[in-house]
């Protein structure tokens, strides 16, 4: 599987967690992580399907979503 | 220690003159005890010279007429009482121009765009100066001579390219919510005038983008205060997408107000009313509509869908609607819920400014005010957005 097919995930954490203290635990799991958003409470990361049931299963994650895509709404 | 910093500074301040509130403006912390409110502040106003003519202990609020170094040294005293008062300086409001009855349709006229118009923008003093608005979309052309020495601050999320727009979506939205009122071509197009700029790249060249540079986008805008977040852009999804959900409410709760497009997936004219998409559709995200001229729903207007957050907010001008386009092109005229959404942002940047309100009271206000159009809430929510009642000057 190339990089570019590899799921990209949107990790929110719960509240009151600061991203930046869970890195750590994420990288553990696997998840190869590309963007920490402090202000969000949300973390962008790479890893397999299998990396991503890891993830949910820790207690400072409020979810895991497949990422998505969007587009300019001009008709 | 009291502080001009307050974001009603850049409105009409009347000159000495503030407002004491002796509350918490935080709704889960008990106000003052009454006998304090009836007693100790008036008491406390008299030692400090000031007349109690202007304080209402009902409401634990009084006007005064002071210097600064007076006003800090009474603060301090309340403090020792345990009384702290939150101090904003007195505001003077006006009505605006009366016009009238609200006319039906609209035209593109030498001084302003139908869109404008309708929003009642062309009639308002408001300008945003002083509100930080991040346009997150295609980038930005900041030659564009129509921006030329106002404050922009660009960056793109996109791997790979620079913030400069290439496509024309963001430039053309930028344009609407915070372009000029006077350029020196054309008809004024822009609502928030001097409003400061935050150029989000969310979308690429195509167009297109994805959850990770949306979400940093909008974190970067967080980041930067923006009071005002506007995002012409979605997916044709009913179901919501949980991480909108926590950015929404998350930009509430630090102050922003983010502002999306409901999207373009109907085709009334067939028969098909579409549905209100993602990242829209969360709760704590104002969902757009779009009218044309004559201020009828636009065909392409998405509506209503049953989930929680689905719902149409609020509606704007968004067929044909003339603005600003990258490179030696510099305008274009073109229509989607993408053209309505920065009216509205535009517009609540000046009611951001004229009132002082942020994020959910900010949206509140903007419903409230929008003028009724007679169409069922699930086309165009509370109605057509309009420009702050106030007008300063």
């Amino acid at each position: 599987m190339s990089d570019s097919e590899v799921p990209m995930y949107v990790i929110t954490l719960a509240d009151g967690i600061d991203a930046s203290s869970v890195v750590g635990d994420l990288e553990a799991q696997g998840l190869q992580v590309k963007r920490v958003l402090a202000a969000l409470g949300q973390i962008i990361g790479q890893g397999s399907e299998q990396v991503a049931e890891h993830v949910r299963g820790l207690d400072a994650v409020h979810s895991v979503d497949v990422q998505r895509t969007y587009k300019a709404l001009d008709d | 220690m009291f502080t001009h910093d307050s974001p009603r500074r850049t409105a009409t301040e009347v000159p000495d003159r503030f407002v004491l509130i002796f509350d918490s403006p935080d709704a889960q912390v008990p106000g003052i005890a009454a006998q304090a409110r009836e007693e100790q502040v008036p008491q406390l106003l008299t030692e400090q010279g000031y007349s109690i003519s202007e304080y209402f202990p009902t409401l634990g609020i009084a006007v005064v007429t002071s210097k600064t170094d007076q006003l800090e040294d009474f603060r301090q005293r309340c403090a020792g009482h345990q009384l702290p008062p939150q101090v904003v300086p007195e505001l003077l409001y006006r009505a605006l121009p009366e016009t009238g009855a609200a006319q039906d349709s609209y035209t593109d006229t030498d001084k302003f765009t139908w869109g404008l118009q309708a929003v009642r923008a062309d009639l308002s003093s408001f300008t945003g100066k002083g509100i930080n608005v991040a346009v997150l979309d295609t980038g930005f052309d900041s030659a564009h001579p129509d921006f030329a020495g106002r404050t922009v601050n660009a960056q793109s999320f996109i791997d790979g390219e620079d913030a400069t727009d290439t496509h024309g979506h963001g430039t053309h939205c930028i344009g609407t919510s915070c372009g000029p009122r006077s350029p020196e071509q054309g008809p004024g197009y822009g609502i928030a005038s001097e409003a400061n700029i935050f150029a989000g790249k969310v979308l690429g060249a195509d167009g297109s983008g994805s959850d990770s540079a949306i979400l940093a986008g909008i974190n970067w805008a967080l980041e930067n205060k923006c009071q005002v977040i506007s995002m012409s852009l979605g997916a044709d999804v009913q179901t919501v997408h949980p991480p909108y959900v926590t950015a929404g409410r998350r930009s509430l709760e630090l102050g922003s107000l983010i502002i999306a497009a409901a999207g373009n997936n109907a085709q009334r004219s067939a028969g098909n009313p579409g549905f209100v998409g993602a990242p829209a559709n969360s709760p704590y995200i104002m969902a757009v509509a779009a009218v044309d001229s004559a201020l009828a729903v636009a065909d392409f207007s998405a509506q209503a869908n049953a989930n929680e957050g689905g719902e149409v907010d609020i509606a704007g001008p968004g067929v044909e609607v003339y603005s600003s386009w990258p490179g030696s092109q510099r305008y274009n005229t073109i229509s989607g819920t993408s053209m309505a959404t920065p009216h509205v942002a535009g517009l609540a940047a000046l009611l951001a400014q004229s009132s002082g309100l942020r994020a959910q009271e900010l949206w509140d206000k903007l419903v409230q005010e929008a003028r009724d159009l007679s169409l069922p809430a699930q086309d165009v929510g509370a109605g057509l957005a309009q420009a702050s009642a106030g007008s300063e000057g």
